[in-house]
This record gives C-alpha cells, structure tokens and sequence, in this order.
C-alpha cells in the first residue's frame, strides 16, 4: 500500500481497513542479493532491550527484530499471527492460543508455551502496557502448545494488545535472571536477529537468526545495523553517500532534493501518527476545561504542520488522539474547534484563570520549532511559557514526576482505539502513556461499553464518535496534525514496507 | 634678552617644546601602529554600536521574535537583507538583537569572573603561604576542566536562565583570572614601592588595590579582551546545544542550531550567525593582540 514517489506511482487508502489474518508474505524476484548488511539510520537511540520498559517509538523498532509475538503489526497497527498457530474465542471472555512448535530460542533451546505464559504475566504486572491488559485476567498454560487468556468481560481487541512491544516473548531462564540483575545488555529472543551488539548513542548490530522457526518467512538480509543520527539532514546524507542503506525517520526538509536525485527512492504512506500538545490537567491552569479549550482554540494547526513537518501531513481536530484512518475516527467532532484567537481571549477571561508561566518540554528538533510557534500562541491568551527540551530517555521520567505541565510529542495510534484510549486517559494509563493525567469515570464507562457492545466493528465505532465529541469538550489535549510517513532509500533496495507509524518489516530488506 | 628667556620659559612654550608623550599616547600610537589592531578595533566598536542602537535597526517584537510563518524560509532580499528564518523572522533582526545578548553576557560573564578570580588571585599572590595554596590547588582543580564543560556542568545543575548564564560562564573563567592575576601580583609584591608602601603603614587591601592591582592592569585588560571573545564562543555553544539562551530570545548559537537543519538548502540561515560569531571572536582577538603589543613596554 506503500506509495512510491520516486515513480510517481499513487494509490489511495481506505478510510478504516481492519485487521487482516494473513501469514505475511515474502516476494524474493530471482538473482536477488539475500546476504547484505543493511544499514538503517534512525533519529533517536533505543532505551533498553527490556520489553516492558518503554513503548518508545525509537526503541520499538529495533527490539521487535530480536523478540517473536504472539501477533505481529500490520501496515495499520492490526494484527497478523506469529507465533499463534492458530486461535479461537472459546466465549466472550476466554480466548485459546496454540503456538508453534519447533520454536527455537537464540541460545538453542525449545521455546515453552511456559516460557510465553511467563513472559506476558510479566508484561501484564508492568507499566508499559499499562490498561491494554487491564481487560486481561489470567494468563495459563493449557498443554505443550496451547496457552489461554481469560479476559474481565469482551476484549475484541485482545489480538491487537498482543501486538504491543512489551508483549515480546522472552525466554523464562532469561528473564528470571534479567528481573534479578537487572542486565539487559546481551538479550535472548526467538525473533528473526540475534543481538550482536549495541554502541550507547550510535549504533545497534543484530545477526540473521538461522534457527528462526518459520523458513518461510526469514529475514532476508544477514544482518541489520541500526545507527543513530539525530540531525534530520545528516540521515539523508548516509543514505545519499551509501553509508546506510534506508532512513527511517526522513526529514521532509531534504523532500524536493531527494526527489530529484536518481539515485534515491522515498515511499511515503499515510499515518496514524499524532503530533499534539500535551498538557498536565492536574497542574493549576491546565486543571480548568475552559483554558483547555481557549489552548485548542489559540494553536494554529496548519502553521504547525509547516513548521513541524513542512506541510507534510493532515491537521486533525481532535482531542483523544484519535488519527484520521482509526476505527470511528471523526475530524473535529462537532466541528467544535478552529484556529480562533478571540475565542481563545474569551474562554480565558470566562475561565476566570489569570495568565501563568508554565514550560513546554520536547527532545525532537521538530517538536522544539513546534514549541516556539505554541509559546508564541499562548502568549497572545496570557499564558508565558518556556520552551526546555531534553534527552529522549527522561522523557517518561519527567512526566511521572509532573515535570511536564506541557509538552508536544508524536503517538502512534492503533487502528483499534481500545489500544490506546484506556492507556492514554484513564488512571490505568498513570504511570504508562497517560501522559496528560487526565481520568474521568465518565470516559471510562464509555470505553467499557465500546470494548463490550460487540465483537462487530460497527457498534464500537459508534461508541467511539460519542467518546470524541465527550473528549472534544473535555480538551485533555490537543491533537495537531499526523505527519505522512516517509522511508528514504538507496535505488536498489528492495523489500521496503511502512506501517502508518514508521517503516516496518526491516528483515524483508534485501538488494 | 628678558623676551627670549621669557620666550622659552613660559609654561606654555616649555611644555611646547619639550611636552614629553603621556603612558596612554604612546600605547595609543603603539596600538594605531599594528593595522590588524586597528581593523579588530573597528569591527568591535561596530559590533557594539549595532547592540547599542539595536531597536533603532529594527523592533524587537516586531521583527526579532515576531513569528510569521507564511514568510518563512525567504532567501535574501530587500526587505529582509539576510533572509527570514524557519519561523519566518527577520534573520538581520535577530542578528542586531542577538548582538545586544552576547557582549551584555559576554562582558558581564567576564566581568563576574575578573572581579571574583581577581580578588582571590590577589589575595593568593600577596599574602603567599597557606592561603596561596588553598586557594590555587582550588582554582587548579577547576582549571582542569574546560569552559564549556564547567558552565555546561553548572548550568544543567542550576537551570537555563540569562542571571545563571552568565554566573556560570563567569565561574567558569574564574580560575583563569585567579591564576593570571596571582603571577601579576607576586612579580610587583617584591618591588622597592610596595616596600615603601608598607614601610609607612598601608594596610594590606590599601597596598593591594591601590599600588599591586594598578600595575597588573595592562596584562589584565589584555586577556580580558580574550576571554571575553571565548566567552561570547562559550554562550553560543551552550545555547547550540539547548543549554544557552532560551528561545525566543534571539542569540547566535540558538539561531545556529535551529537552522542547522535547513543548512543544506537555505545556507543563508546558518551564514548570518556564524559570521556575527565568526566576526565579534576575530574582532576582539585583533584587539586583544593589539592590546598586548601596545602594552608591552620592550615594544617602545
């Protein structure tokens, strides 16, 4: 579904595809070069190898090359089976998972459906995945091959939950050392690469594994390097001077010069990205739904598209992060909100909340351009802020210490709002990526009646659109724009797939 | 007779004839010598004049922060000399008033640093001893590091405002002045008219300040020159990399690093910067030679 720019080949996406159930496919032309090295550049560095540490984009990407799922991720954030044999929904609570046999760990061993029982009851004790589990009530071993999970009520999305990255699967052995020492620097997966190595702050080697247990779809490069190059331009450049093979996190600065070079490829892909400011609803100001709302009305989304993202992207009104192409998604429900500075004035005056000084933090150069154009924004509306960026990996530290009463950052949203409305709004998400501390029994209520109305798209959808036009009034954030996906590429590469979050898929890479 | 000696003894015609140059002429005519002095001062003094009259060049709110983002990204033109930037301010704008933030922090930094490092270098230097040694071995300890490093370090520690820029910038050259006026004050502690001094009973901060620190002054002025140009440098690195002044407060290093992304193909973002900075550091660094030169009493 990738679009190629490069020969100007364009194809469309449907609105809303759901999850497909395929085993994904690998299409090898012949005389292709299935023992390169590939180079990937990516913006920021990984955090750890720990599954359950962090749902971090940059982290994500590398580790899920190392550790098998039950589910893969699909081009829309659905899922496809790995691990998972096949499955069946015994009622509308308990659902059965048999898993391959002959699955082989890095180390030699046989992979145990122990080993997988143990690994998500330790992803459902952890804070990464946060209320995706909350749903989730035993995790247990059936026989040598099947394991099953009981749920509170329906989980239509509980597949999809299994995609998560904190649902890697570890072996036992491993983790019960690793939860001791707490040394995650040599990780053991069942995934398609075996770690090889890892420079803090520059680079990530990972090895083809052999042994991988589905032949059929093995990775087709010998080996992935993952290298860390924060500055949008210098990532072209390695990828114009051959010094790494494809650029995961394109700048769209460099758009129109790449696109006249011969010698480059660059796909893009419609995402489901959101770039929003955040902000604490706890702290004082933010704690008033009238500033909120005056916030949502002061940003001028379309100025921050161009400043973010060079006009690469689609403004979205919307407060629960809801993307364009995610199940019920609606654009500005009740066309509520527009770029208005005047009401902004008034909801502040209404709101009674004299101006404030508060801090915008960001770790992305696009986010601290964004953060300078918001300043400017809520200046006019009384509120002084400044703008402090930081380092990547204190980014969750900060906003559990409530060190973040604003931020912009990116969310990669699911096709299935199960998938993050619960971990983004609700207490269960405190601690995880309810990064803007925001509960509400209200909401709450109403993502139980979506996760529970039916197993069937359709009346879930429409819980959803409720939820935006509740959440729209609440103004618990306020989501900006999704930013269209890019992956810049030598002209030779092939096998390169994006998702609506990043590109994907990296073991396809092949020349 | 009584006309001619009358003729050559009138103070006005003595002094005529025989008017020996004053100490600060004849370092003026040292200095006016040495052509790339001269330049350095040059440029100095327009640099400062263009901080000086900043507003008069061009508004603050109006030009140097004001965001305009359907201007943004215009190369170089009448209307906006040097370009607009990423958020489609005046890049000439910012310059002027980016100016009036690196002398003031610069200056003051160095000032901060010359009156704290002076008065323990003196302290050290005139008393000797065990106060010597404490203090030094102090002061050694922070020379250890490296501007940027220690400012980076205190700055991180403290937070990122202008007051606690400039202390940390000045902490960080404390050491340097320590050191520097320590040597300046144990050569001249020895000489016949400090002697003389304490032989009829001046105290030892009447000594110091009065016959020690005088006579140390050339050397001084000459590095403070030079460390005021490393420290507009060190002000722009900390900003470049997020730990200077704070947007959207125009200042050269936090103008680099927001355009070193559009670097490749609006080079005119990174140009302006970099040679307001390139030119100030060469500026003061002439002068600061000069300065030395000029100085030098075997120079005569």
């Amino acid at each position: 579904m990738s679009i190629l720019l490069a020969l100007g080949v364009i194809s469309t996406v449907a609105s809303a595809v759901p999850p497909k159930l395929a085993v994904p496919t690998i299409k090898v032309e012949p005389g292709a070069k299935l023992n390169e090295n590939i180079t990937v550049v990516q913006q920021l560095d990984m955090v750890s190898f720990d599954p359950i540490n962090t749902s971090d984009l940059s982290n994500r990407y590398i580790i899920t090359n190392i550790y098998s799922y039950l589910f893969a991720q699909d081009e829309y954030l659905g899922n496809v089976p790995e691990l998972v044999k096949s499955f069946k929904r015994l009622n509308d609570s308990t659902w059965q998972f048999e898993i391959y046999k002959g699955v082989k760990t890095h180390d030699g061993k046989d992979l145990t459906v122990d080993d997988v029982v143990y690994s998500l009851q330790r992803t459902q004790k952890g804070t990464a995945i946060g209320a995706l589990f909350k749903p989730v009530d035993k995790i247990s071993k059936v026989n040598d091959s099947t394991l099953q999970i009981t749920t509170f009520g329906p989980y239509p999305a509980l597949p999809t939950a299994l995609t998560h990255v904190s649902c890697g699967i570890v072996p036992k052995a491993y983790l019960e050392k690793a939860e001791v020492s707490k040394d995650w620097s040599n990780p053991i997966g069942t995934g398609r690469y075996k770690f090889k190595s890892r420079v803090i702050g520059d680079s990530v080697v990972m090895e083809r594994f052999d042994g991988y247990f589905n032949q059929k779809d093995k990775a087709l490069n010998k080996s992935l390097t993952f290298k860390i190059i924060p500055e949008g331009s210098g990532r072209t450049i390695a990828v114009e001077t051959k010094k790494a093979d494809i650029n995961v996190v394109f700048d769209t600065v460099d758009y129109d010069r790449v696109l006249a070079n011969a010698n480059l490829q660059l796909w893009e892909h419609p995402s489901q990205t959101m770039w929003h400011l955040g902000y604490d609803n706890t702290q004082k100001g933010f704690d008033n739904k009238l500033v909120r709302q005056a916030i949502n009305f002061a940003v001028d989304r379309k100025a921050l598209l161009e400043v973010g993202h060079n006009g690469h992207g689609t403004v979205v009104f919307n407060n629960a992060t809801f993307a364009p192409t995610v199940l019920g998604a609606v654009n500005n429900p009740g066309n509520k909100y527009s770029y208005d500075p005047e009401k902004a004035k008034a909801l502040m005056k209404q709101s009674g909340v004299a101006g404030f000084d508060t801090e915008i933090i960001v770790f992305r150069d696009e986010a601290e351009r964004m953060a300078v154009l918001v300043q400017s924004y809520l200046q006019a509306i009384g509120i002084n802020a400044t703008v402090k960026r930081i380092e990547n990996a204190v980014f969750a530290q900060t906003i559990q210490a409530h060190k973040a009463p604003m931020f912009i950052t990116s969310w990669g949203c699911y096709w299935d709002p199960d998938m993050f409305l619960a971990r983004r709004f609700t207490k269960a998400g405190i601690g995880g990526v309810n990064r803007v501390w925001y509960q509400n029994p209200v909401l709450d209520l109403m993502i139980d009646k979506a996760r529970t109305v039916s197993f069937d798209n359709n009346p879930r959808a429409a819980v959803y659109k409720e939820i935006q036009t509740f959440m729209a009034d609440e103004a618990p954030e306020a989501d900006l724009y999704v930013n269209t996906m890019y992956a810049l590429a030598n002209k030779d590469l092939k096998g390169i797939e994006i998702n609506v979050e990043m590109p994907h898929n990296y073991y396809k890479l092949h020349y | 007779m009584d006309e001619t000696i009358a003729k050559y003894t009138t103070r006005k015609g003595f002094f005529k004839q025989y008017k020996k140059k004053s100490r600060l002429q004849e370092i003026w005519t040292r200095f006016l010598r040495n052509k790339l002095a001269v330049v350095g001062l040059v440029i100095f003094v327009f640099i400062v004049l263009v901080a000086i009259f900043a507003p008069l060049i061009a508004g603050y709110d109006t030009e140097a922060i004001r965001i305009n983002v359907p201007n943004r990204l215009h190369s170089p033109s009448a209307a906006h000399i040097f370009g607009t930037d990423e958020l489609g301010r005046d890049i000439m704008a910012r310059i002027v008033h980016g100016a009036r933030i690196s002398l003031v922090v610069g200056c003051a930094a160095i000032a901060f640093a010359l009156f704290v490092g002076g008065a323990l270098g003196a302290i050290a230097g005139y008393l000797g001893g065990k106060i010597d040694d404490v203090i030094m071995r102090c002061m050694d300890v922070f020379l250890c590091l490296p501007d940027v490093l220690l400012a980076l370090a205190i700055v991180a520690a403290f937070g990122t405002n202008l007051v606690n820029l400039t202390i940390a910038i000045g902490l960080a050259f404390t050491p340097k002045f320590s050191r520097l006026v320590r040597s300046a004050v144990m050569t001249v502690r020895g000489i016949e008219y400090v002697e003389a001094a304490r032989a009829i009973g001046a105290t030892n901060t009447h000594i110091i300040t009065h016959h020690v620190l005088i006579n140390c002054f050339g050397p001084i002025m000459v590095q403070v020159t030079l460390y005021v140009a490393n420290a507009i440098l060190t002000i722009s690195a900390l900003s470049f990399i997020g730990l200077g002044i704070q947007a959207p407060i125009p200042e050269w290093g936090n103008m680099l690093a927001s355009g070193r992304v559009y670097m490749r193909d609006y080079a005119y973002i990174v140009i302006a910067p970099g040679m307001a900075i390139f030119m100030t550091i060469l500026s003061l660094n002439l002068l600061g030679d000069g300065l030395r030169d000029a100085l030098d009493p075997r120079l005569k």
